[in-house]
């Protein structure tokens, strides 16, 4: 699915992100430009501390830009008070984490439902979604499990569907697989682009070539700024692409990307 | 809990429900933080309740024994006696349809052996009254009739009767200011109130029988009115007044309760500060709890905020658990509280307060409640806007902020709100003999301020400390002392909270041990100065500063006096006033006669040559202390009016006193002078001087063998003893108010685990390399004793540094006020017994987490994320 003429759902305009001060300074973005339409799947890769998950929190509201505009169907979020963020965050976005970031207290079903919970709605109305969201990721049967009774994947799925719960415009997922087995990453993705063809919008920061080859778009990072995109399908054009963004590096920062 | 399973409990579908859930993830944790709460509140509402009781005891008896009286008069200040023929003129005021008078005493039951029973329960209060007068009070006969003059009858009170096995019939032996006694049992009452003064019974007597056995002939203690139909009881009173002159209190029954209960209102805001300071130290527990439960949860609190959550509802969610918390806790100190209240009311009975069965107020119960809710709310609310801030990308991160040593800042604030209200507080407890509730929550509320000072200053005492006490522990078992000694560092904020709650709690009982010890030093010096007699003769349970105590007869002044080891022998009246005269504050009026008194106990005067001084008291002339002529401005040769239930006249300051009695609160004057102003006839105390220092011991066995033969009711005291009766005293009122404080002490032990558990769970990985690398369970578990030391002998220390420094301010403070012959007396043994116990806190805190910490295997610890 090419980018096309489709409506956009979300479009950030030079974003820059500085963390510090004076001799501490870093730019982790440098004046990133981003469009994703609407039922696209993007994913982001580039090398270590190239910025991705610092565009990703921007992107979903976690944090706010130094600079630059970010607008999610036309609305703009950038220099929105706590307030409005947090609601948007409840509302217009789905966050999935590397570490899943299940509540160890809560069985799976409870997880799920959290999103209502904590933002006020009225839980009762949900009780059925959560329901079928643990069909749709498979885990009816783990409900009234605890994290802690669960796989990884199995866990990454109850934060897929947790993310789902309110229906989000934009799902966000920083390394999904990062922290699985390549069996259960499977599933997780397999999942993901599940959700893309029924509609869903959804951007995945990566440092899996397989896995951001599932995508419609990849976006490549490198020091804060956006350096190339590919078009999805291809394992082994994505793998030499990130190959080529990493290697313009100095010596020595290979290492760090894993 | 195994995380197999799955939870009990419903679905959790709201807020509270998440708590829930959370708290039970933290068992330990969330027991230890209710525990704090339970303990609080409990003592608070023992407390209440003790009070309350106290309050409708006396309410209940003042109801009972003034029934349908509409007027009382009694000697002003209620002391004092009335002369007999006043009856006549209340009864001839108009508008009087009825008076009568009464005597009263208090009577002891006598054990078969003879001796007195020294039990409060032994003792009966008498009224002498005339039955052919209409009865005011509430008493309705159940047996029997009313004591007919002559035949020695008593009527008694039906459950003290029942209680002594006693019958309309039977004859009972008591013990009386005029001897022992044998009395007909002529009827039974009942007050149908209900009255239950703890034990102590009452009892009438016809008059004649009374005057003579309580040794009273021409006097009424009080004096009961109804008035005619339809006559305004206002104006009444105030006709009453007019007519009787100064010297007589002419009130109401409802005026006298509120008078009784207002005595007590400085005692209950003491009682009310010392059960407070439990759940003021437990606000610091709550705060470390929930402070490290936060620590702990970062990650989630960062992904409730990513998942949606405002920080005000992250906020809420930690208040709602604070609430979940401070309801069980609550609940459970309800029930504690219930049975504290039993130990309390018998503590009280055991001081001689006539005390009922408990009082269970709901209004007791919810304000209680509502202190230990608004207290974990207060502990709970910083930790809760921390956990508003933390930021959703947290979420990711997962971990805490680094340790901050406190700041500059800090110690400013605290040391300007530290010094000042010690200063004040302690000018407000003891600047002043007035004994105004408003003053003692002034006093009360300026302590609570030097607290949180403390609190803020805690970390730049409690840490050196800590690096100081390490220095030892280190040479002792290097490697622990030194592990134990990061883990206390490496989270100061931690540490000093959790140590300040034993500064807080140890500090007071410090000030109360120092205060009492300077005290009884001061007294005992007193007594040394100014007390050269061998034996003190006074009545069992005799209190100087108290209600009218039970006289002794003047005819044993002159049985002594015959005595062959007899050297001298004189007798002391003592009275008790609100107002003394000249001044107007609370002290004793004290009377003897001026050459006699001085053959017995050294006696110094100035002001005037002594022939004067003397001879000037046994004209009518008053001798003040020197601390309250100074006080009140007073000098020789200056007039003050002397107002009594006798009479009223002028009397010409003869000289001053040299004697601290009764904290410098006296006045001196010659026993003719009280006899005709305040109709006091019967001698408080005898006081004996034995013919040469060898008789000492032989005077002391005749006059106990008189005392038993004839006065049950009274006992001789040695020089010695009567100095340690007195200190027992002093202890004993401050034991109480450190019983009560002790309860803050055990909160924070209970805040030691705490905050040790929380050191364990942090320190897994660490225990687990520990272990890995060949360390012994045991060095694991002293590795945790030794932290939980340094904490507990840091607070310790703190606590006996702060509580020395304070009550030395407030000795000093106190010397150049309300009691110039106070000297420091530091209880040296007492802080040496606090010093052990801080050890020994340290050591049981451990117990629990060095457990925990043992258990560890190495390999779950070292997996532990
Ligand atoms: N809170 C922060 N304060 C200071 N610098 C930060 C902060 N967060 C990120 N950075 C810096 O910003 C840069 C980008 O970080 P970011 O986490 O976005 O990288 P990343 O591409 O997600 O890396 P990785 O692949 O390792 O997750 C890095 O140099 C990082 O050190
Ligand atoms: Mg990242």
């Amino acid at each position: 699915m090419a980018t096309g003429a489709q409506a956009i759902a979300l479009e950030a305009h030079d974003l820059v992100k500085l963390y510090g001060e004076g001799s501490v300074q870093v730019q982790a973005l440098a004046g990133v430009d981003l469009q994703v339409a609407r039922g696209e799947f993007v994913a982001i890769m580039g090398p270590s501390g190239s910025g991705k998950s610092t565009l990703l929190h921007i992107l979903g509201a976690l944090d706010r830009p130094t600079r630059g505009t970010v607008a999610i169907h036309g609305r703009r979020y950038d220099t929105l008070d706590d307030r409005a963020l947090t609601r948007l965050r409840g509302e217009v976005f789905g966050f999935i984490f590397q570490f899943f970031n299940l509540l160890p207290t809560l069985t799976a079903a409870e997880n799920v439902l959290l999103p209502a919970l904590v933002s006020g709605a009225a839980t009762a109305d949900y009780a059925q979604r959560t329901d079928e969201l643990l069909a749709l990721v498979g885990l009816s049967d783990r409900a009234g499990h605890l994290p802690a009774a669960m796989s990884g994947g199995e866990q990454q799925r109850v934060a897929i569907a947790r993310a789902l719960l309110r229906s989000p415009e934009l799902l966000l997922a920083d390394e999904p697989t990062g922290n699985l087995d390549s069996a259960s990453g499977a599933t997780v993705l397999g999942l993901l682009r599940r959700l893309v063809d029924d509609g869903q919008t959804v951007v995945m920061v990566t440092h899996d070539g397989g896995a951001a080859a599932l995508a419609d778009r990849i976006i490549f990072l490198r020091d804060g700024l956006v350096v190339s995109e590919l078009a999805g399908g291809d394992d082994g054009r994505v793998a030499a692409e990130l190959r080529s963004v990493t290697a313009s590096l100095p010596p020595g920062a290979e290492e760090e990307t894993r | 809990m195994s995380p197999r399973r799955r939870p009990a409990g419903a679905t959790v579908t709201s807020l509270s429900g998440m708590g829930l859930r959370s708290l039970r993830a933290r068992p330990l944790r969330s027991l230890l933080t209710a525990g704090a709460v339970m303990l609080g509140v409990g003592m608070m509402f023992g407390v209440l309740l003790l009070v309350g009781t106290i309050h409708s005891t006396f309410t209940q008896l003042y109801d009972s024994i003034y029934g349908r009286t509409d007027v009382v008069i009694s000697g002003a200040q209620s002391q004092g006696a009335l002369p007999v023929s006043m009856i006549e003129r209340v009864r001839a005021v108009s508008g009087v349809r009825a008076a009568s008078g009464d005597i009263g005493s208090i009577f002891r039951t006598v054990n078969p052996d003879g001796t007195v029973n020294r039990a409060q329960t032994a003792q009966v209060y008498v009224v002498g009254v005339d039955y052919a007068q209409p009865d005011m009070t509430t008493a309705r006969r159940v047996a029997g009739h009313d004591p007919i003059d002559g035949r020695n009858q008593i009527q008694l009170d039906r459950d003290w009767a029942a209680r002594h096995g006693l019958k309309v019939g039977d004859r009972v032996r008591l013990s009386t200011p005029s001897g022992l006694v044998t009395l007909t049992v002529s009827g039974l009452y009942t007050f149908p109130g209900g009255l239950n003064l703890g034990g102590y019974g009452t009892a009438s007597m016809a008059l004649g029988d009374a005057r003579r056995i309580m040794d009273k002939p021409a006097t009424w203690d009080e004096i009961s009115v109804l008035a005619q139909p339809g006559v305004s009881v206002t104006g009444l009173r105030a006709t009453l007044a007019a007519r009787l002159g100064p010297g007589v209190e002419v009130s109401t029954p409802a005026t006298k309760t509120s008078e009784a209960l207002d005595q007590l209102s400085a005692l209950d805001v003491v009682l009310y500060f010392f059960s407070g300071i439990a759940l003021f130290v437990g606000i610091f527990l709550i705060l470390n709890s929930f402070n490290m439960t936060i620590l702990q949860r970062m990650r989630e609190l960062g992904t409730l905020r990513a998942l949606g959550a405002s920080g005000g509802r992250v906020a809420q969610s930690i208040v709602l658990e604070a609430a979940i918390v401070a309801s069980v806790g609550s609940l459970a100190g309800l029930a504690l509280g219930a049975g504290l209240a039993v130990l309390l009311v018998r503590a009280m009975q055991n001081f001689g307060m006539p005390v009922s069965g408990i009082d269970f107020s709901p209004s007791a119960a919810v304000i209680a409640v509502g202190i230990g809710l608004l207290a974990t709310l207060a502990g709970a609310a910083r930790p809760a806007l921390r956990a508003a801030r933390v930021p959703p990308v947290r979420a990711l991160v997962g971990e805490g902020e680094p340790p901050r040593p406190p700041g500059a800042r800090r110690a400013v604030i605290g040391l300007a709100l530290f010094l000042p209200s010690m200063l004040a507080g302690g000018l407000l407890w003891f600047g002043t003999t007035s004994t105004s509730p408003l003053i003692g929550i002034g006093a009360a509320l300026t302590t609570m301020l030097m607290f949180v000072g403390m609190v803020m200053l805690a970390p730049f005492v409690v840490l050196p400390l800590v690096s100081l006490l390490a220095i030892p522990l280190r040479w002792l078992m290097p490697a622990e002392g030194r592990l134990a000694t990061d883990a206390a560092k490496a989270s100061p904020e931690r540490t000093a909270a959790t140590a300040a709650t034993l500064v807080i709690a140890l500090s007071v009982v410090v000030v109360n041990a120092t205060v009492a010890a300077s005290f009884i030093g001061s007294i005992q010096s007193e007594f040394d100065r100014a007390f050269s007699r061998d034996l003190t003769v006074q009545p069992i349970g005799y209190q100087e500063m108290g209600p009218p105590q039970p006289g002794i007869s003047t005819r044993l002044l002159a049985q002594i006096a015959a005595l062959p080891q007899t050297g001298a022998v004189a007798s002391r009246r003592n009275l008790y006033l609100r107002n003394l005269p000249g001044g107007g504050s609370q002290g004793v009026l004290v009377a003897y006669s001026p050459y006699s008194y001085r053959q017995v106990d050294k006696v110094s005067y100035s002001g005037a040559p002594l022939a004067t001084v003397l001879g000037g008291m046994a004209k009518g002339g008053i001798v003040p202390s020197q601390v309250y002529a100074d006080e009140h401005n007073l000098h020789v040769g200056d007039r003050v009016r002397l107002s009594g239930p006798s009479g009223s006249r002028m009397a010409t300051v003869v000289g001053l006193a040299d004697t601290y009695e009764a904290g410098g609160q006296t006045v001196q004057m010659s026993l003719q002078t009280m006899a005709a102003v305040y109709g006091v006839h019967t001698d408080s105390q005898i006081v004996v001087k034995a013919s040469s220092p060898s008789a000492r011991g032989a005077l002391e066995r005749s006059v106990s063998a008189l005392l038993a033969r004839d006065y049950p009711g009274l006992e001789a005291q040695s020089a010695a003893a009567f100095k340690r009766s007195t200190t027992d005293a002093i202890n004993q009122q401050f034991g109480f108010f450190n019983a009560i404080v002790a309860i803050a002490v055990v909160v924070g032990v209970l805040g030691i685990i705490n905050t040790l558990s929380m050191s364990v769970i942090e320190r897994t990985r660490e225990i687990g390399v520990l272990r890995a690398l060949g360390a012994s369970r045991w060095r694991v578990r002293r590795t945790m004793a030794n932290e939980s030391l340094l904490i507990s002998l840091a607070g310790t220390l703190a606590g006996i540094l702060a509580g020395v420094g304070i009550a030395i301010v407030w000795v000093l403070s106190m010397r150049s006020t309300t009691f110039p012959g106070l000297s420091l007396n530091l209880p040296l043994s007492l802080l040496g017994t606090i010093a052990v116990l801080g050890v020994v806190i340290g050591v049981i805190a451990a117990i629990l987490p060095a457990r925990r910490a043992a258990r560890l295997e190495p390999l779950t610890a070292i997996r532990y994320e």
